[in-house]
């Protein structure tokens, strides 16, 4: 009799915790989730504007709110600098709250021009909060890359934050040395091309970010860019089944003296990456952006050297991986 | 009975040989040398055996021993293999791997780090019995004095 009570109890309990939560959640996709892209954003200048908004929730139906308009105003996610100073801005919708902290630094160019390196050179943005484990995540995928992407490996062999995910960098390597097959990749006692290797690893998944050493040795970007397609092409070919998640090249650092030539190539190859992706529908996370600093530069907290990352800059990539996936779940399209 | 005594003799003789041979048998602590060397080295990272099969194909049933170490800053050449071989076979595969990682190295760092080509470029390949050792540094020649005394 007293077995019977107590199996009762605990079926009772748990369909009142599982009922709980999947209404909750049946609510949330009825209604939609909200996502901002950010949980800080420091304007350089007045003027700046930025959509942060990237949920499923219907943006005009969010309760959007600043606490200092005159500092960072918002409408329907889109923020807009208009003075000096910080802010919280919010959204509200269904239960829901998120917020992030805005601000802006200068009334114009001379102005942020005479602040110190330690504002300047501080990354714009930081990425939302994820609460995703990374190592599910990371499980049976391998990031591509070059040497900024090989020192990443070597981060990870000493923190495990990842769960070991199979690396397949190359320190200078080039997307047109992968396409004419001049840099092969060494894979468990093969030397395999970029697409043979990813095959061979049995991966589902792969993060790519290439580019980097084309910028410095190819003239022009229209050529890294038909370079780029070619190499995704052999990857798709040889392995229809493994989702390819393109990323965005990072800045390069420079004292803010320097010249930011290779810089703004930079720029115009991730321009026409956002572009490329979005005309695929290949799957883009946008890294650079959470690496600039307030000239476009790489922030100066993540910088190693002139072009690669540190580990802070490691972990945060990471993060942004795994922020970039949460909201593909969020927005039910997880691939 | 010269029969009996001819195979008598004749298994003391290999017994003899054999007990010579594995006097013989080349022995290293390599642990101890690895220690050695880090004295010499950057800061360096150990590959787990998983990572031994990943990036330089050593499969763990090819040695009863191997440290496998490279340098933490990703953009220094260092590296060191102190491996104990199973058996011949085993050495010659090992000895090709090492050549495909040499050549690895002069890729990655030929036309983008000239500083670094130069401490691949020198790397070389030392053997003592079973006993192998792959070493890229700027202090290659000491290293490899060092493995070869520590052979006993």
């Amino acid at each position: 009799m007293k077995r019977r009570w107590i199996g009762l109890s605990v079926g009772m309990l748990l369909i009142v915790l599982l009922g709980g939560y999947s209404s909750v959640s049946a609510e949330q996709m009825e209604c939609g989730k909200i996502y901002l892209n950010v949980s800080r954003i420091d304007f350089s200048i007045v003027g700046e504007s930025e959509n942060i908004y990237e949920g499923t929730a219907p943006v005009d139906q969010i309760q959007w709110k600043s606490e200092d308009p005159t500092v960072v105003s918002v409408e329907n996610g889109v923020l807009m600098a208009n003075g000096v100073g910080k802010t919280i801005v919010s959204a509200d919708y269904h239960g829901q709250h998120w917020q992030c902290e805005a601000g802006c630094l200068a009334n114009s160019l001379e102005d942020l021009a005479a602040l110190p390196d330690s504002i300047v050179l501080a990354p714009k943005r930081i990425p939302c909060k994820t609460y995703y484990d990374p190592i599910p995540i990371f499980k049976n995928s391998a990031l591509v890359g070059d040497s900024i992407t090989n020192m990443w490996k070597n981060h990870e062999r000493e923190t495990n934050q990842l769960g070991h995910p199979l690396f397949l960098a190359k320190v200078g390597v080039s997307l047109t040395e992968f396409n004419t097959g001049n840099r092969l990749l060494s894979l468990r006692g093969k030397s395999l091309s970029l697409w043979d290797a990813i095959e061979e690893s049995g991966v589902d998944r792969i993060f790519m970010m290439l580019g980097q050493n084309d910028v410095t040795r190819v003239e022009n970007v229209a050529v890294i860019c038909q370079t780029y397609q070619e190499v995704v092409g052999k990857i798709r070919e040889k392995n229809p089944n493994v989702v390819i998640y393109l990323e965005t090249i990072t800045p390069e650092f420079h004292h803010r003296w320097q010249s930011n030539a290779r810089n703004e190539k930079i720029n115009e190859f991730n321009r026409w990456l956002r572009e490329y992706a979005a005309e695929e529908g290949t799957p883009l996370i946008d890294v650079a952006k959470y690496y600039e600093n307030h000239l476009g530069y790489m922030a100066n907290e993540y910088a190693w050297g002139d072009i690669h990352i540190n580990n802070p800059g490691c972990d945060m990539w990471g993060e942004i991986i795994a922020a970039y996936l949460e909201l593909k779940e969020i927005r039910s399209e997880v691939l | 009975m010269k029969k009996i005594i001819a195979v008598i003799l004749l298994l003391t003789m290999v017994i003899g040989i054999s007990a010579c041979s594995r006097d013989k048998e080349v022995q290293m602590d390599l642990d101890a040398l690895y220690a050695q060397f880090l004295e010499k080295l950057p800061a360096m990272i150990q590959l787990s055996e998983a990572d031994m099969l990943d990036y330089i194909g050593l499969d763990a049933t090819s040695f009863d021993q191997a440290i496998v170490a490279i340098s933490l800053d990703g953009l220094l050449a260092d590296e060191v293999w102190l491996v104990r071989a199973k058996d011949q076979n085993a050495l010659s595969q090992i000895r090709e791997l090492a050549k495909m990682r040499i050549q690895y190295k002069t890729e990655e760092t030929e036309n983008y780090l000239p500083e670094q080509y130069a401490v691949v470029k020198q790397g070389l390949m030392a053997e003592k019995g079973l006993y192998f050792a792959l070493l890229v540094s700027p202090e290659v020649m000491t290293l490899k004095t060092e493995f070869e005394s520590a052979a006993k």
